[in-house]
């Protein structure tokens, strides 16, 4: 395991999940599998002092560098981290903003392709994630079992038969999995059909949340989907009722797409184009109104509606690089907002005026 | 539904009050007016842990008094920030968390699902027997569940006797090496190292 001081981002494409690849990859941006666990014997994340703090993170370090899996994956330190690489770790979903926002001895130990991360110390000791593009549940599930298997033989892991993986808040006990989903569905919110998609995930006992997770309000049109009880319930069943209800939001924002095509066609063409127009002139942008072109975007790319270079992999890239900390790494150090408005629109200037 | 006590806000806090001569009477209060009453902090969870004492005849059943032997925290103070200490309080506080637990995980209140014991030499600190047991009880809970949803209910009642028997066993054993402790190493249980 390559212990590092600072996080170098690559310049340009984040992680397997931003590739635009894998199942349905049109709506689905991505499949993500969280398990929590914690180490016997020691008191929890925040209730746990300095001295425990540095013990604990230490024993999972090591427990994590004689794993099998070691040799490819890196390992930063967040305390001693910088704050701007704490921000770039969130934003490109490898850590929790609790995890930066948080204090004394943690870190993350994360795989090449980002796909991988253990985010160590957070609430629980150990969250584990696992990360994919596309509708790949079932994949991100069978990576993240495995990786909790290696980790299990090295690490005394806090379980009991009755209450099963035992975890800080009750809300992660039993299998301590959290399976999620996030969706882009322009056209249920253009046809102000999203609600429905509320209410249908209420009623079968799934949470809908914005872009980045717990509270958060949603991002434009982008929405995570996850299970919300997680004890009484295999693993198995648990990844298999997400992939039994998100096959039916997908098909209804596909027919809201098919039915905006046919009926609405030069409103869905006008706003692809004004968006490609916006983003191609503009000489500062907001994060907000740089999100909500993208999206129309990525529809406009996936109904064919704009030039064939416009890629989802393009699109998910300017979705990560136009994000304050990317752009301040772009820049080469710290930025005030009003100037990180002028860095976003020159990036979307370059990036889409070369096309 | 609006707030019982300042009626302007809407209520989100519901449960169930049970006076000493057994007469109830619901109660539905606003985030804010419950906390006047119940000091306490505004996360959803603390909602459920107070709803989850609905018909529990509060606060004659009142489990805040209750302390975990290792790290210290109260089940009172466990109610005013809706997170535990440690993986002991699991156990101390076992009770009133399955009351609490039926609310969050929709009825769910025992683990189905997979144990950290693989068949590795090198597995946690917990004796071979106890990693065992534990396996054993998982696997007949998730055959179990299995048998209800193919409505194979024979198969179940059979695999309900052999669960209940292996728990018992597996509390035996607990109750056992909890003793052995106490024996050699003082009042702390659960092989834990950290203090209070």
């Amino acid at each position: 395991m390559k212990l590092v001081t600072t996080f170098e981002a690559p310049a340009a494409l984040g992680g397997e999940w931003l590739t635009g690849r894998g199942t349905d990859a049109d709506i689905v941006i991505s499949s993500r599998i969280r398990l929590a666990r914690n180490l016997r014997g020691h008191r929890f994340g925040a209730q746990a002092d300095a001295e425990e703090r540095a013990a604990i993170e230490e024993e999972i370090r090591g427990g994590l560098s004689r794993s099998e899996f070691a040799a490819e994956m890196s390992y930063l330190a967040l305390h001693g981290a910088r704050p701007l690489d704490g921000e770039l770790l969130v934003e490109r979903h490898l850590i929790s903003k609790e995890l930066h926002r948080g204090e004394g001895p943690r870190g993350v130990c994360w795989s090449p392709d980002e796909s991988v991360s253990v985010m160590v110390c957070e609430e629980d000791h150990v969250r584990l994630q696992v990360l994919r593009s596309g509708f790949e549940l079932e994949a991100a599930w069978t990576a993240a079992d495995s990786v909790d298997d290696a980790l299990a033989r090295r690490l005394d892991v806090a379980f009991s038969s009755r209450f099963g993986y035992l975890t800080c808040c009750p809300t992660n006990v039993g299998t301590g999995l959290r399976a999620s989903v996030m969706l882009h569905l322009p056209a249920l919110v253009y046809t102000k059909h999203i609600e429905k998609v509320f209410q249908a995930g209420a009623k079968m006992g799934l949470a809908v949340r914005g872009l980045y997770g717990e509270g958060t309000q949603p991002s434009s049109d982008f929405f995570q989907i996850s299970n919300q009880t997680c004890l009484g319930r295999s693993e198995h069943d648990l990844v298999e009722s997400l992939q039994r209800v998100v096959p039916q939001f997908i098909q209804y924002e596909r027919k809201m797409r098919d039915g905006l095509l046919r009926g609405d066609r030069a409103a869905l063409e006008d706003r692809s184009w004004r968006a490609w127009g916006i983003l191609r002139a503009a000489r500062t942008i907001s994060t907000e109104e740089a999100l909500e072109h993208l999206s129309a975007l990525r529809l406009g790319a996936h109904l064919s509606i704009l030039p064939g270079a416009v890629t989802m992999e393009l699109v998910n890239e300017l979705f990560l690089m136009c994000q304050p900390a990317h752009l301040q790494r772009l820049g080469g150090g710290p930025m005030e907002p009003r100037a990180r408005d002028v860095a976003r629109a020159d990036l979307m200037r370059r990036r889409l005026g070369e096309l | 539904m609006k707030c019982q006590s300042c009626t302007k806000r809407a209520a989100t806090v519901h449960y169930t009050e049970i006076s000493d001569n057994k007469e109830s009477r619901e109660i539905h209060l606003c985030e804010d007016c419950y906390n006047q009453q119940k000091p306490g902090g505004s996360a959803d969870i603390l909602g459920l842990i107070s709803g989850a004492f609905s018909g529990a005849g509060r606060p004659a059943d009142d489990p805040g008094a209750l302390t975990c032997p290792n790290c210290g925290l109260t089940y009172a103070a466990f109610r005013q920030r809706g997170r535990l200490g440690c993986p002991q309080c699991w156990e101390t506080f076992s009770e009133p968390l399955t009351a609490l637990l039926e609310k969050i995980h929709n009825g769910g209140t025992r683990h189905v699902g997979k144990s950290p014991f693989g068949d590795g030499p090198e597995g946690g600190a917990s004796t071979a027997a106890d990693r065992s047991a534990e396996r054993e009880i998982v696997a007949l809970r998730r055959k179990l569940t299995d048998a209800i949803k193919g409505e194979n209910y024979e198969l179940a009642a059979s695999l309900r006797d052999a669960l209940k028997q292996a728990e018992e066993r597996a509390a035996d054993a607990r109750a056992e090496a909890r003793a052995d402790a106490a024996r050699s190493r003082g009042p702390a249980s659960g092989g834990t190292e950290t203090s209070p």
